[in-house]
């Protein structure tokens, strides 16, 4: 019995090992993260450009679309100053380019002349093996706007560092998981049949029903290493946030705002996504229509060049009188919106 | 003094969950489950003391609250007789070590982040916004239940009423409300692992906690959630006890278990066809009729009130229509995406095996009928009708799922720790 467990640990080793070795990254590799919602780009806009004005940022794309699959493209740049960039991969659907928002993964890029990195497009929990296409987007502000000057997609390894991405799950609507991927291949898919296999195995030694709970067990407990890190790493880290800065998450400085205004006199109106968490946290107020309203909220208070703010979708005549950590803000209003 | 106050709250609601305890509860459950289950309980006598004094026209201030909640414990305590019995819980050789060292090691960091998220994090999910912690702080404002200011009315009292007791003074305190949902899960689950152990063993218990604390999206909804959990939980809880008395033939189990199934259905609408209706018609299989009377006629008030006040019952549409697109993306959610890691695959191979070496134990298990008509009627609600639309974007169709891969792994793990 002994020496079985002494086999199945070797085992183990040798597997976690031979692993690490072939998903070890490359010298030039960026670290890409996840950013499954558009508050937390706005976030880290916001942080790069130090909140400058909403019209003089920018933004460039390019496809990459190659015959053959890719795990990484080599991006070769030159920038003044220190940029945004994202990578989704990406499909085409009645000849345009399709992608999920929800899959991006993106970085803050340092100024350099003529720089080569490489962005590992493996990295989102999008990417399967064969993808052929991806989007890259650099967001800078206009001025200090990047030079994108080739991207050559080309794969390096198996993807499985894909299995590092951690969950992206958001703080503001559990709704359901997306999982983990190895490879390009679900988790989940390659434990259940690691799974099956195990229970063949074992079966002689412990008879099916045996066999079958113990090599489930083992599974849900493989998986579970894996979530439960990123659970108490990104609760954690929520919790930091939130008491150091009173940021949280894809929500932003929206909910510090709400409790920031709670017995304010003046009448509030929210702006974008804001609505809700506002009029839970200001509450007994109510929100009133922003042409009617004293002051806005705003997830990220992105200022105009000619004045103004923009609230939603609207331009809205009013100044920016308070910031918070992850760019949102509160506007004193002026007069009502024009509609863009 | 906000936490005095909350801890002075649920402590009321707990020691009627105590008394209503030491009435029903068979005498193998020990002093530290009748601790664990009384607050579960005891939320459920305060939903139904919402619900009377909304009706009666009493209103919900805290002197019509604390006065009422006086009385019944006053009342609990001569129902029951005595505030301290003298049980005596069945005694089961003990887990393993590396059983139990693996387990708590996986409870701990679910508990714990369950903790830091519930205590040290603000309200923050969009349902608790638009209706469940909105909905508490619009009734504490309003002194009563409000029906015409939230996105979904028709929802039961139970959350509600929680975050109510831990609020009782003026003011609205947000950790407060919050805290009253924490202890609403852990309580729940911790009275779920005893009650298994007094009747399966401490293997099946540790493994069975172990499995749904294992469960990644009930691992997150721990820390703060949309009563999913807690409508999860307390049929779960119905089922143990349904375990508990086919084991033992005793029929205490089944005055607790109505109890827990009464309250599912008032802790969210799903209650009333994943809980009350699997106990309303399991029991009368077995030949225990007044058991499930009891519960449909606890949990009956709350529909009545919606009815009665002309609201559908369903705050969504019922179209109905065949939508099999949704057949895939029903099966990735369970097999292939994260919500719930491998436990469908895990579920399936056990299964099998069961279903090929012993078909009897599985055509007579009644945890196992329960979560396949769960699943069944999950799968029927999305694939039928309308809310297909929340399936195919993912906004519900994962976390009505709960429910059924946590009965399932209840089922099966406490099959694997008779193994052990």
């Amino acid at each position: 019995m002994q020496s079985r467990m002494y086999v199945a640990g070797g085992s183990l080793l040798v597997i976690c090992l031979t692993g690490w070795w072939l998903s070890r990254p490359l010298a030039t590799d960026v670290l890409l993260r996840p950013m499954p919602t558009a508050s937390d780009l706005d976030g880290m806009l916001w942080s790069t450009f130090d909140g400058a004005p909403i019209d003089t940022l920018g933004e460039q794309h390019k496809n990459v679309d190659t015959e053959n699959g890719f795990t990484h493209i080599r991006l070769r740049y030159s920038a003044p100053r220190p940029f945004v960039v994202t990578v989704n991969p990406s499909w085409i659907v009645e000849n345009r380019y399709a992608f999920n928002a929800a899959e991006r993964v993106g970085a803050v890029l340092p100024a350099a002349q003529d720089a080569t990195v490489t962005l590992p497009v493996s990295a989102s929990v999008g990417w399967k093996r064969g993808t052929r296409q991806a989007i890259v987007y650099a967001y800078a502000e206009s001025a200090a706007s990047p030079r994108l000057l080739n991207m050559e997609p080309f794969s390096a390894g198996l993807g499985l560092r894909q299995i590092l991405t951690p969950e992206a799950w958001t703080l503001a609507s559990v709704n359901f998981l997306r999982g983990y991927r190895v490879a390009g291949v679900s988790l989940a898919v390659l434990l259940g049949m690691a799974m099956i296999i195990a229970m063949f195995v074992l079966r002689r030694n412990y008879g099916d029903m045996n066999a079958a709970l113990l090599a489930g067990a083992f599974a849900v407990l493989l998986f579970f290493i894996r979530s439960g890190t990123d659970l108490l790493s990104g609760t954690l880290g929520a919790v930091v946030h939130w008491q150091q800065s009173g940021t949280l998450s894809e929500l932003g400085d929206v909910v510090a705002i709400a409790r920031d205004l709670k017995g304010d006199e003046r009448t509030i109106a929210a702006c974008g996504y804001s609505d809700a968490p506002v009029a839970y946290g200001i509450f007994p107020a109510k929100l009133a229509p922003v042409q009617e309203a004293d002051i806005a909220v705003l997830p990220t208070a992105w200022t105009l060049k000619s004045g103004g703010v923009l609230c939603g979708t609207s331009h809205i005549d009013g100044t920016v009188v308070r910031t918070y950590p992850a760019g949102g803000g509160i506007a004193e209003l002026h007069s009502a919106p024009s509609a863009q | 003094m906000t936490f005095v106050i909350a801890i002075i709250g649920m402590m009321a609601v707990t020691a009627e969950g105590w008394c209503l305890t030491n009435a029903v509860a068979p005498m193998t459950l020990s002093r530290a489950t009748r601790v664990a289950i009384a607050y579960p309980l005891g939320l459920l006598m305060n939903a139904i003391i919402i619900t009377g004094l909304h009706v009666s026209g009493m209103g919900l201030s805290s002197a019509s609250l604390g006065l009422t909640h006086a009385v019944i414990l006053i009342l609990s305590y001569l129902a029951s007789k005595r505030w301290f019995i003298q049980p005596h819980p069945p005694v089961h050789p003990p887990a393993p070590k590396m059983l139990r060292w693996i387990c708590t090691a996986i409870i701990a960091v679910t508990v714990v982040s369950a903790a830091l998220s519930a205590l040290f994090l603000p309200t923050r999910q969009w349902d608790a916004f638009t209706n469940w912690t909105m909905r508490s702080q619009q009734m504490h404002a309003a002194r009563m239940i409000v029906f015409d200011a939230s996105a979904k009315p028709q929802y039961p009292v139970l959350i509600h009423g929680a975050q109510l007791m831990a609020n009782i003074r003026e003011g609205w305190s947000d950790t407060s409300a919050n805290a009253a949902t924490l202890l609403l899960t852990l309580t729940g689950f911790a009275g779920l692992f005893m009650i298994i152990r007094t009747v399966r063993g401490h293997s099946a218990a540790w493994i069975t906690l172990a499995g749904l604390a294992a469960l990644p999206l009930l691992a997150v909804h721990a820390g703060q959630g949309l009563a999913d959990i807690h409508v999860t939980m307390y049929t779960l809880l119905a089922a143990a006890c349904l375990d508990g008395a086919v084991q033992s033939s005793k029929r205490r189990w089944l005055a607790l278990g109505a109890l827990f199934a009464a309250a599912a259905a008032w802790t969210k609408l799903e209650g009333l066809y994943l809980a009350l209706v699997p106990w309303a018609v399991l029991l009368p299989l077995r030949g225990w009729k007044m058991e499930a009377i009891a519960a449909v006629m606890l949990a009956a008030p709350w529909p009545v009130l919606i009815l009665l006040s002309g609201l559908p019952l369903s705050p969504h549409g019922a179209s109905l229509g065949l939508h099999l697109s949704g057949v895939l993306p029903a099966m990735q959610a369970v097999f292939t995406e994260g919500s719930f890691g491998i436990h469908g695959w895990a579920i399936v191979l056990c299964l099998a095996v069961l279903a090929w070496k012993r078909p009897g134990e599985l055509l007579h298990d009644a945890a196992i009928h329960w979560a396949l008509w769960s699943t069944v009627f999950v799968l029927a609600v999305y694939l039928l009708t309308a809310d297909i639309e929340r399936l195919t974007t993912m906004t519900a169709f994962a976390r009505t799922m709960l429910l059924p891969v946590s009965m399932w792994t209840m089922a099966l793990a406490r099959r694997a720790g008779a193994e052990e």
